[in-house]
């Protein structure tokens, strides 16, 4: 099963750009962690942000995660009166890292901030890291914490927003190089709660795809302060797709659904479609759990591919 | 107009309607026939042996007696020449006739004295009788059937090629009624007591006039059976001993008037017969229509149902479609909307279903999701079954064994069987001698649907190869 599953998760990965976050396939702009002073109702529920990094047991030359935009000001961020802001980088690996139980949590709480910390940076309004890159690193992948249900070493990144009321937009990359975005073959990256912001566009439509392994029979997802701008639709290669609830101003929603025999072991396609309300800045939060309370991961990648739903013709 | 008269008209009219409809037989009154009657040919080799009232060239001869006359027959069998049969003619009624293969033996019937003073001439009883051919053409040395009774008629022989078996009508006691028709078999030298053939071809009316053909198949006319009115001729199958229900003869064989004495070809192509459509009975010619057969356009069977439905098959129990719109484009050049898409193909053929989903959610055109290929095709409607049951371990059978195929009500239909050598057979089950198939033959069957309201005929084939 292990075996299985370290194959799947490298030879599945290759062809997507998948340590970048959010990656293509996702269509997100942006995530988005606000700083501990801001309202709740502008979109983040706790100030924090936790993404997961997997570096394939292949892969033997040092790694390097990349922050665009890592300032809290500028272009992309978001002010509430002044940029006042600031938040914290951090970057984790080695025992713990992915195994304790606070880390695959969506509440900054307890010992969230497991295994070894490697590196960290806070930022405030500097103009310098106004979108630009900021690389942490090296990092040998040794110091991830093996794991074959996440068929690598793994690394932990936790974004907290400390001081002021803004929101701080920003990306990541995992890199082979320092001054470049150059995947790491085989690489993943992966977040047990989304944070982030959405298209202005109505015309875009976004993806996030969260895993669903063999255990699973039914989920429940639950978002945050989506200001009812338009739909959720689940779609897998046996569903067509199904609308899930979303929430309003402020508020979270939930809803369940039951997963099919031909879901499991695949990751789900949730897309996420604007409505014609035109709203601008909307930044939404999201999490799945399983029926036993556990958090499924949401891919950059997704396991399996991206899942689109197999018509097959019959006649009676 | 009298009423009787009227109602033959509108029966001749009704016949006359049918026979117009492509029938597969054409038939002809020959131009043997007397003004009195003429009756039950037989045909052997180039002789057509037939019975006939007319005026006999004998002085001794009592006129409206019935004799035996025989008659020269050419190779597009038309008939000609009819003479007296030599050494057979006497004082009483004489016929029908039969040959054994070689020709050499003949049965025949007759009124005969039984030697019961108190019988008058005319309730004398009818028998039959076996002559044997001399050198010189002439029939002698007559001696009786030995199961003759004059208590009771027997008569109307058919005789089998080797002269071991014979058919023949009887009056006697223990039958279904009026004449029947009994078989009886030469065992060491002796006739076997004759068996009533039961009602797979008897009935409560006449059974009379048996020939027994080549093939196998028992000819025989009854007015008892469902037919066309009055007499007519009828024919059984018999494979492993076993008679199959008996079938009418296609009109216009057949007619509201009397029909009966039969004899044909080797291959059932030409024949004759006695009918009396024109008022009295006179000798016909048929001839099955194999050309137009051949050249009549022969479709494949029709499918039982040339509808389909496609649909999505991951779509059972999906029920969210609100936003996605269906899509079916078939090669045809047809587009259906909708979750499933009902069509009913024209033609035979291999057709391309492309299915296109439109997002009304996002917005987006038309997009192809999946591909299928159907294929229209006419199932195996019917097959041919060669039933390797023997008989009297020289034949076997063909039999149409129908699938999927089914008429209607209004439907009739009739299976005719094209042989190697122009032999043509029809009925559903058909018996063959050994000799008239070898390993790759090919056996093509034809299945003659007619609508009974508009008579329209249609031919469906099927073949297959003996092996």
């Amino acid at each position: 099963m292990k075996l299985r599953l370290l194959v799947i998760l490298s030879c599945l990965t290759n062809n997507l750009l998948a340590q970048e976050v959010p990656s293509r396939e996702e269509n997100i702009p942006f995530l988005v962690t606000f700083s501990a002073q801001a309202d709740k109702s502008w979109g983040d529920d706790d100030y924090t942000q936790v993404f997961f990094f997997v570096v394939p047991p292949t892969h033997k030359t040092p790694v390097y995660f990349r922050v665009f935009d890592p300032d809290v000001g500028g272009e992309h961020d978001e002010m509430k009166g002044n940029f006042n802001s600031s938040t914290k980088f951090s970057v984790y690996g080695g025992k713990g890292c992915i195994t304790d139980k606070d880390a695959r949590g969506v509440n900054p709480t307890g010992n969230y901030k497991s295994g070894n910390l490697l590196a960290s940076k806070t930022f405030s309004n500097d103009k310098e890291w106004d979108n630009q890159w900021y690389t942490f690193g090296p990092f040998d992948p040794a110091n991830g914490e093996m794991q074959d249900k996440y068929g690598g070493y793994v690394f932990k990144i936790i974004v907290n927003g400390l001081t002021g009321d803004d929101g701080n937009l920003y990306r990541f990359f995992m890199s082979t190089e320092k001054d470049n975005n150059k995947p790491v073959e085989g690489g993943n990256a992966f977040t047990f709660e989304y944070s982030f912001r959405l298209h202005d566009d109505s015309k875009q439509i976004s993806h996030i795809y969260p895993y669903v392994d063999s255990q699973v029979e039914s989920i429940k997802q639950s978002n945050f302060d989506w200001d009812s701008d338009g739909m959720l639709r689940v779609i897998s290669k046996v569903r067509k797709g199904d609308l899930m609830v979303i929430s309003g101003d402020n508020k979270w929603a939930s809803s369940t659904l039951n997963i099919k025999e031909e879901e499991r072991n695949s990751s789900l396609d949730i897309q996420i479609i604007k409505s014609d309300k035109n709203i601008l800045k909307n930044n939404v939060v999201m999490y799945i759990t399983n029926q036993y309370g556990e958090y499924l991961p949401f891919y950059s990648a997704p396991i399996g591919g991206i899942p689109k739903y197999k018509y097959t013709i019959g006649f009676k | 107009m009298k009423e009787w008269a009227k109602i033959i008209l509108l029966v001749l009219a009704f016949f006359e309607l049918n026979s117009n409809a492509q029938s597969i037989y054409s038939v002809e009154v020959t131009n043997i026939n007397s003004t009195p009657s003429d009756f039950s040919p037989f045909l052997w080799n180039n002789e057509l042996y037939f019975c006939s009232r007319r005026k006999a060239p004998v002085k001794s001869k009592k006129e409206s007696l019935t004799d035996g006359y025989v008659a020269k027959v050419d190779g597009d069998y038309l008939v000609s020449d009819a003479q007296l049969i030599p050494g057979l003619f006497s004082n009483f009624h004489e016929g029908p006739f039969c040959l054994t293969e070689d020709g050499q033996t003949m049965y025949f019937s007759k009124n005969y004295d039984p030697k019961i003073k108190s019988l008058k001439l005319k309730e004398f009883p009818v028998g039959i009788f076996i002559a044997k051919r001399h050198a010189d053409g002439s029939w002698g040395e007559i001696v009786e059937f030995p199961h003759n009774n004059p208590t009771y008629a027997v008569a109307h022989p058919s005789i089998n090629n080797d002269g071991t078996v014979i058919y023949f009508s009887s009056t006697m006691p223990g039958g279904f009624g009026g004449s029947d028709i009994y078989v009886s078999k030469l065992v060491n030298g002796e006739w076997t007591k004759p068996e009533n053939l039961g009602n797979a071809v008897n009935s409560a009316g006449q059974e009379v006039f048996p020939v027994l053909h080549k093939s196998g198949r028992l000819y025989f006319s009854s007015n008892g059976h469902a037919g066309f009115g009055g007499l007519d001729v009828f024919f059984c199958e018999i494979i492993n001993g076993i008679i199959l229900p008996a079938k009418t003869m296609d009109a216009p064989v057949n007619s509201p008037a009397d029909d009966f004495g039969f004899t044909a070809n080797d291959d059932l192509t030409v024949g004759f017969y006695t009918s009396a459509r024109n008022g009295k009975d006179e000798i016909f010619r048929f001839r099955l229509k194999t050309d137009m057969l051949k050249n009549m356009e022969c479709l494949n069977f029709p499918p039982s149902d040339s509808c389909v439905t496609f649909y999505d098959t991951n779509s059972e129990g999906n029920i969210d479609n609100r936003f996605l719109k269906s899509e079916w484009r078939i090669s045809d050049g047809t587009i259906i909307h909708g979750l499933e898409a009902k069509h009913c193909f024209k033609k035979y053929g291999t057709y391309n279903i492309d299915l296109y989903v439109t997002d009304i959610l996002i917005g987006n055109l038309p997009e192809l999701q999946t591909s299928a290929t159907y294929v229209y095709n006419p199932p195996s409607a019917a097959e041919i079954q060669i039933l390797r049951e023997s008989i009297d371990a020289m034949a076997f059978g063909l039999k149409f064994s129908p699938v999927t195929f089914s008429i209607s009500s209004s439907e009739t239909y009739e299976v005719i069987w094209f042989l190697p050598n122009n032999r043509i057979l029809n009925g559903s089950v058909v018996s063959i001698p050994s000799g008239w198939l070898v390993k790759g033959d090919t056996i093509r069957m034809i299945v003659k649907v007619r609508d009974l309201e508009s008579q329209r005929e249609s031919l469906y084939c099927v073949q297959t190869t003996f092996e």
